[in-house]
């Protein structure tokens, strides 16, 4: 058993990159006689003739209902007669979740219970935590770009709750776009920055009476000395300007709490509210006041509200049409030449001619709106108005969905490669501690293909992360520096693991390991399980894939875990350029939908759940705690394996190899020797 | 015998797991040509990666399947708890009592709802470090512990790197 895991600490080169495609708001313009921003205004309504309109089917069980928006009025359609004319359910209720997530049966017919399913439902729906115990009144969990939609019975809430404030119209939007972004800082250089502002404003005030300047602006151009002082007072000022509609937008939205709030502050309630609103609507910054997060603040909550609820249904519909495609492809076609458009990556259809890869998801995700009716958010309000929470007990719709491509069968012949990009092998410091550029053009990517008429087809084409000098605790218990790198060559998927735990070398920091928790009326110390997991914040995600090295001796074929995944994360800025342990970190959503997408299109087993049987006691502070592991997590064994091509990529700087050992840190001293790096799985890839 | 693994085997003598549960051996070492000097780094005779190590496990080694329960889907399961030596100790969870044990029966059943999430239990005793374990409900779990005396901190994986963190003794101060 591997112990590694793809974890991350620790500063690294940043690098930009747009989100995935699916996590993108969709709304671009527009303008309805509400204001609001239109989305896709093509999807009005279904073409005509509807011919996939089904007859109104009253009185059905509620398992054999789906439901259909025809000529602008909902109706009850017979779910069996949809699936007879090549229909696609899309289950709507608050039960689901993904593939990966359903209970398995052995091949004696008995069930192989799925635990992790319950944890993700009552995650989507607002009922639990990540240990599956209930919410405390009104808490919410905002967990989409950790992998986790909301459920629609969460959304449906959303709605209502936004339609019925009426302090929207208090926030001035022109103040929140006036900046780039905020600049926030820890509560002591607050108030240093805060103070810093004050004086200089009274400094320029008592400048500007002295120089007779009508405006700071005149004092500029009449004395260009105090012109940086202004140009930095003006910005200051419109920041501060923009930060309090920021705190207006976040009361509004019932995100903050203004009794734990000091006006005017960044503190702990707003940047935990700035975090909840940037999770709630998929916008990349971790609290930070970025322009993504104004732009967001910017737009009317329903607005918000209806590109969350196409995303819901992108998952949703990707799921029940068993589809990948979701346009990034285009991404792992080679860069055009200048003033030329980028190629669109092709297959060969059954007649030999040259097609383009389509965009399925976003087709029918297109398709399910459509079908419910949604071209504006406030359709979407209707939706959730005339239907009551207890109906996405199992609500489905009846649906079209854009034919698949030839390609597509029940044993698809999947290869993945993921090119590691630019590699700089160098120790990252000079002598005297200082950090060397090391700049990347070609990050690393994930690319999954399907050989299909001589070709390789890409489905998709995504960032993921690759090893890099990383900090790690020796046996000697000092920090070292250390290259965890990421195996090149010929792998194999052979098992996917849903919910897989990942386990703390015995090097890990002690304290990250014990949390405070709230647990039945009392806050005590217990075991930190988040990154072990299972769940969505474990350093393998919410599910991953093992890369194993297939080596044949004679008539034996045996598998070599070298420690290495590719697997969801929680982190989704890591994806932008920072550095794993060495595995291949894919957002959460994304891999789910990947493995989930694999197991259906490949010869595989349910194996069920993996007993693990792990037990860590330690000392911390005065207590023992026990740390017990006993699943490892729900495993599918792919039948012939998956092969995975993880390229070489391109190798800068000097070193042509990874330096094998622990490096000391610049300025650090050591008391004794260097000490051994272990060489195992558990140490190499060193985790996550 | 290398440092850490010694001092996990020192951690686990005070707590002995029940039969299934086991610690993971670390990882053997193997050499490295790491300079001390960084600028006169060179690279290695072999890549580092690209072949794993022959110490690596064969990927199936500890693969196996978890026990089957009886039915998986039933309403409630049953948590055992077995504590060890035979004193007087108070199971908490959170700020409900769970159980009081004393010598003659030390072991306590506990009925939850499936899938109603772990129990974090702490359990006390007079003369014994505060010990937190974890039951889960999604499932007939049973877990058995070794409650270890203040003394004995010392023996415990951890000790050292609490103590010298924080520079006492973590024990004196929970007296």
């Amino acid at each position: 058993m591997s112990t590694v895991a793809c974890r991350e600490r620790g500063p690294s080169p940043v690098a930009t990159q747009v989100p995935p495609p699916s996590l993108v708001p969709t709304a671009t313009a527009g303008n309805s006689a509400t204001g609001t921003p239109a989305i896709k205004p093509e999807l009005v309504a279904p073409p005509k003739p509807d011919e996939d309109a089904l007859p109104e089917a009253p009185g059905l069980a509620p398992e054999r209902r789906a439901i259909q928006v025809v000529a602008g009025v909902e109706r009850v359609v017979d779910a069996d007669l949809a699936r007879s004319r090549g229909l696609t359910l899309v289950d709507l209720s608050d039960d689901f979740a993904p593939f990966l997530f359903q209970d398995g049966k052995a091949s004696d017919g008995a069930p192989l219970p799925n635990r992790y399913r319950a944890v993700f439902v009552g995650l989507a729906s607002d009922h639990t935590d990540g240990d599956g115990e209930p919410l405390p009144p009104g808490a919410r969990n905002y967990l989409e770009l950790y992998g986790v939609p909301p459920a629609l019975s969460v959304m449906r809430r959303r709605f209502l709750e936004d339609a019925a404030r009426t302090c929207e119209s208090t926030i001035d939007k022109s103040k929140l776009l006036a900046v780039e972004s905020i600049e926030t800082w820890g509560s002591s250089t607050e108030k240093k920055e805060s103070a810093k502002h004050h004086f200089r404003g009274l400094r320029l005030e008592a400048a500007q009476k002295k120089a007779d300047a009508a405006t700071l602006e005149e004092l500029a151009q009449k004395d260009p000395r105090y012109a940086k002082d202004v140009k930095d007072h003006r910005r200051t000022e419109s920041q501060r300007a923009a930060f309090a509609e920021v705190e207006r937008r976040l009361l509004c939205e019932g995100l903050l709490d203004a009794s734990k709030h000091k006006e005017g502050f960044y503190d702990g309630a707003m940047r935990s509210a700035a975090l909840d609103f940037q999770q709630k609507n998929a916008v990349f910054a971790q609290a930070d006041l970025t322009r993504g997060t104004l732009e967001a603040m910017a737009r009317p909550l329903l607005q918000n509200d209806f590109q969350a609820l196409r995303r819901v249904l992108a998952e949703r519909a990707a799921q029940a049409g068993r589809i990948l495609e979701d346009g990034s492809a285009i991404e792992a076609m080679p860069l055009p030449k200048r003033g030329k458009l980028r190629k669109l990556p092709t297959y060969k259809n059954v007649a030999g001619e040259d097609v383009p890869v389509p965009d399925l998801v976003d087709q029918a995700t297109d398709a399910v709106m459509v079908r419910l009716g949604l071209a504006s958010p406030e359709d979407a309000l209707a939706f959730f108005r005339r239907h009551a929470d207890s109906d996405f007990r199992s609500l489905h719709v009846a649906v079209r969905f854009p034919p698949l491509p030839d390609y597509y069968g029940p044993h698809m012949d999947l290869v993945a490669e993921i090119d590691r990009g630019d590699i700089w092998y160098d120790f990252p410091f000079n002598a005297k501690g200082e950090r060397l550029a090391q700049p990347r053009e070609h990050f690393p990517s994930f690319t999954l293909f399907v050989k299909w008429r001589g070709e390789k087809v890409p489905l998709v084409h995504w960032r993921t992360t690759i090893g890099g000098w990383r900090s790690e605790v020796a046996s000697d218990g000092e920090e070292y520096y250390r290259y965890k790198d990421s195996d090149v060559g010929p792998r194999v998927w052979r098992h996917v693991v849903a919910a897989p735990v990942w386990l703390p070398p015995v090097s890990a920091p002690l304290a990250a390991m014990v949390k405070t928790k709230y647990v039945a009326g009392a806050f005590p110390h217990v075991v930190n399980y988040d990154e072990t997991g299972p769940g969505y914040l474990s350093a393998y995600g919410l599910v991953a894939g093992i890369h194993e090295q297939m080596r044949r001796r004679g008539e034996t074929l045996s598998y070599y875990d070298n420690g290495i995944r590719t697997h969801g994360s929680f982190d989704y800025l890591s994806l932008r350029g920072r550095f794993s342990h060495g595995c291949h970190r894919l957002y959460n959503n994304l891999a789910v939908r990947m493995f989930s997408f694999v197991l259906r299109h490949r010869r595989s087993k349910v194996l069920g759940p993996m007993a693990l049987g792990f037990r860590r006691t330690f000392y911390y502070d005065g207590e023992v705690y026990d740390m017990r592991l006993p699943t490892r997590g729900f495993y599918f064994q792919l039948d012939p394996p998956l092969p995975v091509e993880t390229l070489k990529g391109n190798i800068q700087g000097k070193l042509q190899q990874p330096i094998t050992g622990y490096v000391p840190k610049p300025g650090v001293k050591y008391g004794g020797q260097l000490p051994k790096a272990g060489g195992g799985p558990d140490s190499k890839a060193g985790g996550g | 015998m290398r440092p850490v693994a010694f001092l996990v085997l020192l951690g686990m003598a005070c707590s002995r797991p029940s039969a299934p549960e086991s610690t993971p051996a670390p990882a053997a070492p193997t050499p490295s040509a790491s300079p001390r000097n960084p600028a006169a780094l060179v690279p290695p005779a072999t890549p580092a990666a690209e072949v794993p190590d022959e110490s690596a496990k064969g990927a199936d080694e500890d693969l196996r399947s978890e026990e089957r329960e009886a039915n998986p889907y039933s309403e409630s399961v049953t948590l055992k708890l077995s504590i060890a030596p035979p004193v007087k100790a108070l199971v908490t969870w959170g700020a409900k009592t769970v159980a009081r044990v004393a010598p003659g029966n030390m072991d306590a059943d506990i009925q939850r709802p499936r899938g109603s999430g772990p129990l974090d239990l702490e359990i006390k005793a007079d003369g014994f470090l505060p010990y937190h374990t974890r039951l889960y409900a999604d499932r007939n779990d049973k877990v058995s512990v070794r409650l270890c005396r203040n003394e004995d901190a010392p023996g415990l994986f951890g000790y050292k790197r609490s103590v010298e963190k924080d520079g006492k003794d973590g024990s004196e101060k929970k007296k």
